[in-house]
């Protein structure tokens, strides 16, 4: 899933076509912010970063992880569980695109 | 669901949101160091140190320093990207330098303090760089 038109040629030339929807959301752009420099990360480190309750995580990690831009892992460490969030490739060109269109436009191409 | 009105406050949040990441991901410089300052006392005790006594120091202490390690690194709840290849490269190259380093060591240079010490700095060499370049990224 591509979560609106921010995967494939944008139709107009205007650095707006260039933005994912999705992540127009602060805590969805955190998310994907937090994950970009990383691996994976657990659900808790990005919970604590992002400054949100689980359920709110939860809820924006579905919708990444619907769109296709967020993989979730689960695990165990002893006998602890573990949620691990990551980037899809798909995920990681989508934000990169997003912040070069927020920067286009901020910068008034 | 509150949406960005500007363009300004995205890109400082995902700035500071990718900054704080890479910051807090410094763990394994800290892992690299206490695996660099293992190698002054691991190498010395491997080439001048022989018998059972040093057995008793090797063998438990190195496996007590790789579990030490190994548990810290599996309690970690952020993995900075590009990692495995990072971890594989740094400890191949030890590898590499440390069969190199006790081979001669017990051959050629048997019991020589001064091959010890240069041995043991040159083993430390490739976690310590590994270190230094992971605090650079963290900054």
């Amino acid at each position: 899933m591509t979560g609106g038109q921010a995967v494939g040629r944008p139709p107009g030339s205007h650095p707006r076509h260039g933005l994912a929807p999705l992540l127009n959301a602060p805590v969805r752009l955190s998310v994907v912010a937090a994950l970009a420099p990383l691996d994976k990360a657990e659900f808790g480190f990005v919970r604590d970063l992002v400054e949100v309750s689980d359920s709110v995580l939860s809820k924006q990690v579905s919708a990444l992880e619907e769109a296709g831009w967020v993989a979730v892992h689960k695990g165990r460490v002893g006998r602890r569980p573990r949620t691990w969030l990551s980037l899809t490739a798909e995920g990681r060109t989508v934000y990169q695109r997003h912040l070069t269109a927020l920067r286009a436009i901020a910068s008034g191409q | 669901m509150h949406e960005f009105t500007d363009t300004v406050g995205p890109l400082g949040l995902a700035a500071g949101l990718e900054r704080a990441a890479r910051t807090r991901s410094g763990w394994y410089a800290r892992y690299l160091w206490a695996f660099a300052a293992w190698q002054l006392v691991l190498v010395p005790v491997a080439v001048l140190w022989h018998g059972f006594a040093a057995a008793m120091v090797y063998g438990p202490g190195n496996a007590i320093l790789v579990t030490g390690l190994s548990v810290y690194a599996g309690r970690q709840r952020v993995v900075r990207r590009g990692f495995g290849v990072r971890h594989g490269v740094i400890v191949g190259s030890w590898a590499v330098v440390y069969v190199l380093a006790i081979t001669l060591g017990t051959t050629v240079f048997a019991d020589s303090p001064v091959f010890a010490a240069v041995a043991a700095s040159v083993c430390a060499l490739p976690p310590a760089v590994g270190a230094l370049l992971e605090l650079r990224r963290s900054s």
